[in-house]
């Protein structure tokens, strides 16, 4: 059976030689992980938001979601250019997105064994951590910007790891690191302490002009967006941090997300918490200003409250732990072993890690933990690789369906909607559409929730000011509050004005330097109209007219009776103008605990109409201490005539 | 012989007859099979290297097994055991040439013989009756001579003909082997090497010239039904992306071997390696171009055997090299719940979940053809195609069906059913036309008017003036005696293209412009189906263009009354949803005018085209005219 071969005496060198072998075994690895990502691989529907600006911007409309607005709705510039630079070339967005993210992951893991990880040993426990992570994995494809970020970290991690000795050393590590901000903003907190440290060991003067040359790219975008945008942050961070939601309560549900991720993920923060413990216990220097990285960007996802996407915070400071726990050194018996043991223990143990889900993974049922899903169990159903039926070119998810069927009947305007992912880009560039979630609404994105507590992480919904839905159909301003039309008035000349326009200049500085938080902060104050339960007591008769005395018209946003305790009632009887249509909300303590709409009744007479209101079960269980009228539409005559409570 | 080697031999032996074991225990028939048993068959029987009993046509791609399993077939006159024993005793042969002959040391065998045990790919077609098996055992055939022999004075003529029979058993298959058999004939630069190179092909050539004389052609019918279906080179290859998907979904292992193996060629880099894994890496970029293929994993059993057979070259002198690459083979082998050694006689499904238009066939088949499923009284497995055929063939009629399962159908059928597919796998005009619909990746061609007449009468019914023509050169071709003049003269006009234009002016439908919603002068009921401004349909087909999308919710046209007429909408020449519209023949003589409403997800969808062909009636047919109604 040994058989004589005149090539094999060259091949067994090369096969023993430790390099070679090294080498294959890391080709391995690449490709076990490469297989790994084709069975996970999927889109997330907020992949479809940037896919919009892309496909808007690829057909010459701009870097824009609603072609009318100059409104940033991706958080991820350098990702967004890398697919719109295929995209334009393709004009497809399923495959474009998908294969662009293997590629781009697959690149980035190849890097990391590369560079990172010592051969052998260090190669095996980092493909495995890798490949068992189910953030990692998960987000290896998903459509966002997470495998360029990984990539970018594994560079910086690689150029700061071998020694920083030069002027244009520190100029690559902070252009790696100003790319790396420009696809993902908050990852500056990641490269930061090691950059400042990398610009503390180099002469100051040279240092900073490095650290400036390097910079370019950040300083480019930014520059570009204030020009072009108007403001130097993307409209999503707008929308998910000037929401009014108290920062103990972010913080809460930040850690809420740290426990979701420990109980579906429990590999992840396990390595990060290990790295972080090795970089700063056993590194010098360079260790623990990558650990203090991680520590920084931890803190700040338990200060934004997390995400609504399980794990996907996880992943890039996953790179960083993991290249911290490989460069520690390891001894086979005591060390490696236990710890690559236990990855494999912990990884496999779990019944969401990524080898052991395949093309029957998901679940449409949305199932919530504290706001946050596992969103490829939700969507892989309907953008899965192995589910994927290129036949269908719209996406079958009741959103993408839905956004096919408002393309193909040529509407304009899509009003108070959420799920703006296969909606928007399947209803094509023609439509408007008006996102509660004020992702890609400039004024919605700057209002704050009604409810301080009963909102869901990343879908904060806004209330529609009154006038502001017709306003945007019919293009002249009719909001009925005079300081939120002045605000909208300034916000419409940076989104819609011309460019270079000096009024747009004078809008833009008076915006970014704050001076016109005071037009919101009024409008916050008043929207609501509070009135005591005693003031609406008194039963109006049907037929009543609407602007009678005693009658309370609704001049604002909302209208709120703040009752004289906590109420566990069966029924409520309310009278209300009744050609209009609102919405009743049960709150208790600040959080909507349960509402219905109610429609004009046809052959009712004109003037108050009572209506007898059967209370939902959650709010007769835990009580309500304020009934809220919110008008939904209508003929701007909104009035409630009284509201009773029966035990 | 040390004990140790002994001992390594023995377990060398003991894996062999394991793999052969999961094969037996797997071992099952596709409905494509029972196409070369029908072939066989009428071989058997003296009809001829015939499918239809009518004419000559190739239907199968590979002649060489369809032969040698007629061959075997002409003794037993069984076609279950007779396949299934052919398929075993090939791939049992095919192992042991593997790891007595190839492997390079016994834990690489070990190693190579696990992987194809647990590959769902390999063990699904080392039987199945179509021509893997075959390959398997000319493939390892063709190394074993290339690693082995090469001081041997045949050696460049083995090759060759090894070779050759590879083409003979898959075209395509031939990439695999093609830089080893050049590298082959490159290093021995002699005039000796082409003779001996051109004496390997002998049975290729001899084939291709049979092939051209009796059939009419030189490639197998179902190629050209494929290459002229009109399906973009863009969908293929999206296709093919999804059979890859497929595979790495329903068997991860057989791919990942295949995939880590090329990788890790390029860096450890012998001659041999690299020579195979380019071969490889073509056959792989081939299968992704031309869209795969149907039967999940059915074009990755020879790739992976090549991969094994590279793999099992380097060096494993040291045994703890070996030991996480089988750990991780094992591992990924036994994670699917198809893996083979696991799947016992409760395998299978009945119903058939296709992805991207691909299935597991073994899935689909097992639960009737299975090897532990199959009652040995029960001649035609309880399958509903099997009985059907059988109870045509009792029936003694001659029956045309158009029918697009014909494997089973086919062969219990017997030679008094000719079967029409729609695809036009198996009938010289359909594979020559192009498919209904650009992104139909199947091929189903629109019949033409008059040809199933023509195919139940003998006679040409054709309407259409060109492709009547056209089909008179295939009848003459597929029919005609064979030792004519006028048919070689056809046969070499036509395989030059020279009657192509008649085809193009078939294919040339008119289409016309819908103006204002509306074409032709409103006509009333009665009105002469022949009337001057009326539109006389004489060819398959009548395109109508609107020009801007429309949603309007319903139509009116007028059409001769006793015909049958199907409507299709489209919106971006993607057909959108169709309607039939029929009269009652006691109505009036003349047109008849119809007023419908569209599909509600057709209106709401829009279209901007539509087609207008009539089904089936006299002959004549006309149109008056079209409107569109709010």
């Amino acid at each position: 059976m040994n058989l004589p071969d005149p090539s094999r005496e060259s091949m067994t060198e090369q096969r023993r030689n430790p390099r070679t072998r090294d080498r294959v075994l890391m080709a391995l690895a690449t490709v076990l992980f490469g297989v790994v990502l084709v069975r996970t691989a999927w889109l997330c529907d907020d992949a479809y938001i940037t896919l919009r600006t892309v496909d808007n911007f690829t057909h010459g409309f701009g870097l824009r979601w609603n072609i009318a607005d100059r409104v940033q709705a991706y958080t991820h510039p350098l990702w967004m250019f890398l697919i719109s630079s295929v995209y334009s070339f393709t004009e497809e967005p399923y495959y474009t997105a998908l294969f662009l993210s293997i590629g781009v992951s697959t690149a980035a893991v190849a890097l990391f064994l590369l560079k990172l990880a010592p051969p052998g040993r260090g190669v095996l426990l980092a493909a495995t951590v890798l490949i068992l992570s189910k953030a990692f994995v998960d987000y290896s494809t998903s459509g966002l910007e997470n495998p360029l970020t990984h990539l970018l970290l594994v560079l910086f991690l690689w150029l700061f790891f071998q020694g920083v000795e030069s002027g244009l050393g520190l100029l690559a590590l902070s252009g790696v690191a100003a790319l790396g901000t420009v696809n993902r903003l908050d990852t500056a907190l990641l490269f930061a302490p090691a950059v400042a440290l990398a610009w503390w060991k180099r002469p100051k003067i040279k240092g900073t002009l490095a650290l400036l040359a390097g910079g370019i790219p950040l300083i480019a975008w930014t520059t570009f967006s204030l020009v072009y945008y108007g403001f130097p942050f993307p409209n999503t961070a707008y929308a998910k941090l000037s929401t009014g939601v108290p920062p103990s309560t972010l913080a809460l549900q930040g850690i809420h997300y740290f426990v979701n991720s420990i109980s579906m993920d429990p590999l992840t923060l396990l390595v990060i918490g290990a790295g972080m413990f090795l970089g700063w216990i056993q590194g010098g220097a360079a260790e623990r200003a990558v650990a203090l990285g991680v520590c920084f960007y931890l803190v700040y996802v338990i200060r934004v409250g997390g995400d609504f996407m399980s794990g996907r915070f996880f992943s890039a400071p996953l790179v960083f732990a993991l290249a911290l726990v490989v460069r520690s050194p390891l001894r086979f018996w005591k060390e490696w072993l236990p710890a690559t043991t236990l990855v494999l223990f912990v990884g496999l143990s779990s019944p969401l890690c990524p080898v052991r889900t395949g093309g029957e993974y998901g679940n449409p049922e949305l199932v919530l933990d504290n706001g946050i899903a596992d969103e490829r169990k939700i969507y892989y159903g309907w953008t899965g690789l192995l589910k994927h039926d290129w036949r269908v070119p719209v996406i079958q998810h009741k959103w993408g369906t839905e956004g096919a069927e408002f393309r193909a009947r040529g509407d304009c305007f899509i009003p108070n909607r959420t799920g703006m992912g296969f909606l928007g880009y399947f209803s094509g560039p023609r439509v408007h559409i008006l996102d509660q979630h004020g992702l890609t609404e400039p004024l919605l994105a700057r209002l704050e929730v009604f409810d301080k507590e009963g909102w869901r992480i990343g879908h904060m919904v806004r209330e529609v000011p009154r006038g502001y839905r017709e306003t945007l159909e019919g293009g002249e301003s009719r909001i009925a509050d005079p300081d939120l039309a002045e605000y909208h008035e300034l916000l419409g000349l940076i989104t819609r004005g011309n460019l270079f326009d000096r009024k747009r200049w004078a809008a833009i500085l008076r915006m970014n330097l704050g001076e016109c938080n005071l037009l919101l902060g009024d409008y916050h104050r008043n929207r609501i109209q509070h009135l005591r339960a005693a003031d609406v007591a008194l039963p109006r008769p049907d037929g009543a007219r609407w602007e009678d005395s005693g009658v309370k018209r609704i001049s604002r946003e909302a209208l709120q009776v703040e009752l004289d305790r906590t109420h566990f009632s069966n029924e409520m009887e309310i009278s209300l103008d009744g050609n209009d249509v609102y919405r009743i909300d049960l709150v208790l303590r600040d959080t909507r605990i349960a509402d219905f709409v109610i429609e004009p009744e046809s052959g009712a007479p004109t003037g108050l109409v009572t209506r007898k209101l059967a209370v939902p079960a959650a709010a007769r269980w835990r009580g309500f201490d304020s009934v809220r009228v919110v008008p939904l539409s209508g003929d701007e005559r909104y009035s409630v005539g009284h509201l009773i409570l029966k035990e | 012989m040390s004990l140790k080697e002994e001992c390594a031999n023995l377990a060398v032996i003991l894996f062999a007859v394991f793999f052969i074991g999961v094969v037996v225990r797997t071992a099952w028939l596709s409905d494509s099979a029972f196409v070369d048993l029908r072939i066989a068959d009428n071989l058997a029987h003296g009809f001829g290297f015939r499918w239809n009993m009518d004419e000559r046509v190739l239907v199968t791609d590979h002649p060489l097994w369809t032969l040698i399993l007629a061959g075997f077939y002409f003794f037993t006159e069984e076609p279950y055991y007779t396949t299934i024993l052919l398929s075993v005793g090939l791939s049992f042969a095919a192992i042991l040439v593997f790891a007595l002959g190839i492997a390079s040391s016994e834990p690489a065998a070990i190693v190579g013989i696990s992987i194809l045990a647990l590959s769902k790919a390999f063990v699904d077609y080392s039987t199945s009756g179509l021509e893997t098996a075959l390959l398997h055992f000319l493939l390892v055939g063709f190394l074993m001579v290339w690693l082995n022999h090469e001081q041997r004075r045949w050696y460049l003529f083995l090759l060759a003909l090894m070779f050759s029979l590879v083409l003979l058993t898959r075209v395509e298959a031939g990439v695999l082997i093609l830089p080893l058999l050049a590298a082959a004939g490159w290093k021995r630069r002699t005039p000796s090497t082409i003779l001996a190179l051109l004496a390997g092909f002998v049975p290729f050539l001899c084939w291709e010239v049979f092939s051209l004389l009796y059939f009419g052609f030189p490639r197998a019918t179902p190629s050209y039904a494929v290459s002229r279906s009109g399906v973009s080179a863009g969908i293929w290859v999206i296709q093919g992306i999804h059979y890859h998907l497929n595979s790495i979904n329903l068997d991860p292992l057989t791919l990942s071997v295949i995939v880590s193996v090329l990788v890790v060629t390029c860096l450890v880099r012998d001659r041999f390696s690299l020579l195979m894994a380019l071969g490889t890496g073509l056959y792989l970029a081939g299968t992704l171009l031309c869209g795969g293929d149907r039967m999940s994993g059915h074009l990755f059993s020879a790739p992976l055997f090549c991969a094994v057979a590279i793999l099992s070259r380097w060096d494993a002198s040291l045994l703890k090299t070996w030991l996480p690459v089988w750990g991780l083979i094992l591992a990924v082998g036994f994670h699917t719940e198809d893996c083979p050694v696991l799947s016992g006689p409760n395998y299978g499904r009945t119903e058939v979940r296709l992805d991207n238009l691909i299935a597991n066939e073994r899935e689909v088949f097992y639960p009737w053809t299975g090897l532990s499923r199959v009652q040995r009284e029960q001649n035609n497995f309880g399958h509903s195609w099997a009985i059907r055929g059988e109870m045509l063939r009792n029936s003694g009629d001659r029956a045309t069906l158009v029918e697009s399962n014909v494997g089973m159908l086919g062969y219990f059928g017997g030679p008094g059913v000719y079967l029409l597919h729609p695809c036009g796998l198996a009938d010289p005009l359909l594979a020559r036309m192009p498919g209904k619909h650009p992104t139909d990746i199947l091929g189903e061609r629109r019949l033409p008017k008059g040809y199933l007449k023509s195919l139940e009468t003998g006679t040409n019914c054709i309407h259409e003036q060109h492709l009547s023509k056209y089909y008179d050169k295939i009848v003459l071709l597929t029919r005609g005696d064979l030792g004519s003049k006028d048919r070689l003269k056809t046969l070499i006009a036509l395989n030059m293209g020279v009657y192509d234009h008649l085809l193009d002016g078939y294919l040339s439908e008119p289409v016309y412009s819908v103006t204002n919603a509306s074409f032709g002068t409103p006509a009333e009921e009665g009105d002469p189906w022949d009337a001057p401004d009326n539109l006389i349909i004489e060819s398959s087909t009548v395109g109508f263009d609107f020009g801007t999308l429309q949603h309007s919710p319903m139509f009116e046209i007028s059409l001769d009354h006793n015909d049958r007429y199907r409507l299709t909408f489209q919106l971006d020449s993607v057909p959108q949803g169709e309607l039939l519209l029929e009269t009652d023949r006691r109505t009036t003589p003349g047109l008849t005018v119809y007023r419908a409403a569209l599909p509600s997800e057709v209106v709401s969808r829009g279209y901007d085209s539509f087609i207008l062909e009539p089904v089936s009636g006299d002959g004549f047919y006309s149109m008056g005219h079209f409107r569109l109604l709010e």
